[in-house]
């Protein structure tokens, strides 16, 4: 089994961290660079292409271990403004964590932790879910970040390829909770991508801080896609994100998994997700949190074949690892997020 | 390139009047119905602003039910907005969703449930007696009902040739249709991991389903979105008999498959003279807005892009115009096009989502 590189990682990271008061805007919300970054990270081989969306277009360097290297980018216009580049690195990127910075004649802007260089994606690999961390339930007693730092160092020990989060990143989604995640997300050497839950609906904070919630991802053969349950007793089907499971789910039809995270599954969510995601082109699992305890009777997905992993609540000092192979998606037992977490 | 070519909205250029419903704010839980103005040009916003969806204008033209948060769950509310005050339906349940007239403006139908179960039943709401009745006898599950304005389509369910507890069965249902009226819906069959949905008629006390009863193994079937004509001779749906999502026509002749692509149709909408139905379809790579005339199954593009998505359609009163939901200036906006795809304008501008459109009907008395 090959991992991401562990003490490289951790050393970028701690770059990162100190220079976490140039990434974004300075209260955190995204800035020039809307994606990639911390919370919906690139995957890539040394030679890979990738994706950016920024506001306006801008010169691109990447930054790691192995130093700075320019970036060549083909721009094209998206809806509303934005400006879409597909990139490839003049050199050969160095394997580790990279930060991805954007200079415009008008300033700059850096995501760390924006994109990841792996030498190969491994067939075998083993990803970190946690879930449901409430930044800000408990601030005198540093309860919730106590425990989300334990399992994030939990993490950084155990060679996960990437951290999936399912939403409750926040109590009351107040930017300030938003920011003090965003701090303890930079601790971790994995590749971490986020979902919104319905703790971190406060107007449009989350979006401000992390973008969409609708997002797919690929890693090696196994592809993953993101979405937002909304407030599933009011489901809303009257926005855009039906169609864009539609087709993000296609997109992944030739996945050797798909796997759908998301914060919470109730089939009181909307219809016609559901019909997308379980029905007409069922994802082969589903990850999700949202109800703070193991999965028991009666929870699961009534629609047919999608399995689902359920998660209790990182703020409850609880995550879990999954296998993932060729045999499927194994959900490792719970553990204590202080822990070491047990071998696969 | 595209937003070159996009006109700004002048009623009086094409001859539209009335006004067009829809929600819009800067998050679900701050959705607001608002109403423009195609005479004047003029937006209100009569809502709540507190979760609000799905607004429905009744067949005369002359109100406007929405859905929307109330303390203890989701109820609905009508508007009129000539009045200044809007009517909360008193509701038995705590959550009550998508409401639909009934033809003659009098009555609503939506699903309702309570806090211990996800499982809604159907109920109507009569302004005449202001209290709500339960149709569907113990069915439970529905995910979304509609009026059948008249009693055409019973028979395409020919009680003769079934057998014979069925066709008592089409005999009682066929009674009470007369007497009470009759609604169509969607409602769940089966028990997880292996349920379905089948199209139900629904009186006070019966709701039978059509497709497994005219035929028996649909039951592998998700049927969804259900939507009489106007005249109640056919009953449009959407099902992924076949593999992938298509539009399905039910009528006296049987069953027809109108759109029949590999790539998925959506949310069938009738047109006014019922010839035509708009929906939503990815055969373009997104999702765009296309028709399909029903009695030939010739599907016609009206609006496509190839870095966007079009959705919610609905027609003007005179069959001419669409209004659509798009991103194609970034967030989702208005946009008005005429059926045949020519002459898109952009009908609002705001600084947040603008979705679920509704274009006011003009009421007969109207007309005439």
């Amino acid at each position: 089994m090959k991992h991401a590189p562990g003490i490289l990682s951790l050393l970028v990271v701690t770059a990162g961290i100190t220079c976490h008061c140039a990434a974004r805007e300075a209260d955190g919300t995204l800035g020039l660079i809307r994606y990639p970054h911390n919370g919906r990270p690139i995957m890539i081989t040394p030679v890979g292409t990738f994706e950016v969306i920024l506001k306006e277009e801008a010169h691109l360097t990447l930054s790691g271990a192995g130093g700075t290297t320019d970036l060549e980018v083909a721009w094209s216009p998206l809806p509303g403004g934005l400006k879409h580049g597909l990139c490839h690195a003049i050199a050969p990127l160095s394997p580790g964590a990279h930060a991805l910075h954007a200079e415009t004649e008008g300033g700059g802007d850096t995501n760390i932790r924006s994109v990841y260089v792996l030498e190969a994606f491994p067939e075998n690999y083993r990803v970190a879910h946690i879930t449901d961390l409430h930044i800000g339930r408990d601030p005198g007693a540093d309860r919730d970040s106590g425990t989300v730092r334990e399992a994030i160092e939990t993490v950084n020990t155990a060679d996960a390829a990437f951290v999936l989060i399912t939403g409750d990143v926040t109590d009351q989604g107040e930017p300030a909770q938003f920011a003090s995640f965003l701090e303890l997300l930079d601790r971790c050497s994995a590749p971490t991508y986020v979902v919104v839950g319905n703790h971190d609906r406060k107007d449009n904070h989350y979006q401000a801080f992390f973008g969409p919630s609708t997002y797919t991802f690929t890693f090696g053969s196994d592809g993953y896609l993101a979405f937002d349950t909304k407030d599933f007793l009011i489901a809303d089907e009257m926005d855009g994100q039906n169609g864009l499971l539609h087709l993000y789910r296609r997109q992944l039809r030739a996945s050797r998994w798909s796997i759908g995270f998301t914060h919470r599954y109730d089939v009181s969510m909307g219809m016609r997700a559901q019909l997308s995601l379980f029905v007409d082109d069922p994802l082969d699992y589903l990850v999700y949190g949202h109800y703070h305890r193991e999965p028991g009777e009666g929870d699961g997905i009534p629609w047919g074949n999608t399995r689902h992993i359920m998660t209790p609540a990182a703020v409850d000092g609880k995550m879990r690892f999954l296998l993932v192979d060729a045999e499927g998606v194994k959900a490792l037992e719970t553990i204590s997020s202080a822990s070491e977490p047990g071998s696969p | 390139m595209l937003l070159s070519i996009i006109l700004p909205v002048s009623c009086i250029l094409f001859g539209q009047s009335g006004s067009i419903a829809y929600i819009t704010g800067p998050s679900q839980a701050s959705y607001q119905l608002t109403v423009f103005s195609l005479d004047t040009g003029e937006t209100t916003a009569p809502g709540r602003g507190d979760c609000d969806a799905y607004p429905q204008w009744s067949p005369d033209g002359r109100s406007i039910a929405y859905q929307t948060k109330q303390p203890e769950g989701t109820g609905i509310r009508i508007i009129r907005p000539e009045e200044p005050a809007d009517q909360a339906v008193a509701h038995h349940f705590s959550w009550n969703y998508r409401p639909r007239w009934s033809p003659d403006s009098a009555s609503l139908v939506y699903t309702s449930r309570d806090d211990t179960s996800p499982l809604s039943c159907i109920t109507v709401y009569s302004f005449e007696r202001g209290e709500e009745t339960f149709w569907g006898g113990e069915q439970r599950g529905i995910l979304s009902v509609a009026w059948l304005p008249g009693m055409e389509l019973m028979k395409a369910l020919d009680p003769e040739s079934e057998d014979e507890h069925a066709s008592i069965a089409l005999l009682d249902l066929r009674k009470e249709a007369e007497a009470h009226g009759l609604l169509v819906s969607v409602g769940l069959i089966g028990t997880p991991p292996k349920m379905y949905t089948d199209l139900f008629i629904t009186t006070p006390s019966l709701a039978t389903p059509v497709l497994s009863f005219l035929e028996p193994d649909n039951q592998r079937h998700i049927e969804y979105n259900v939507n009489p004509d106007h005249d109640a001779r056919q009953i449009a749906y959407e099902s992924n008999d076949g593999g992938d999502r298509e539009l399905f026509v039910l009528g006296r002749r049987g069953i027809t498959n109108v759109s029949n692509h590999p790539a998925a149709d959506w949310n069938p909408v009738w047109s006014p003279d019922d010839s035509w139905l708009a929906f939503e379809s990815f055969r373009g790579g997104r999702q765009g807005i296309y028709r399909v005339l029903v009695s030939t199954g010739n599907v016609l593009p009206v609006h496509v892009g190839n870095a966007y998505n079009c959705w919610s359609p609905d027609w003007s009163p005179d069959g001419e115009w669409m209004v659509f939901v798009s991103d194609m200036s970034g967030t989702p906006q208005l946009f008005l096009v005429r059926s045949d795809g020519s002459d898109l304008r952009q009908l609002t501008f705001g600084p947040f989502p603008a979705l679920s459109p509704a274009w006011q009907p003009v009421s007969k008395h109207k007309q005439e």
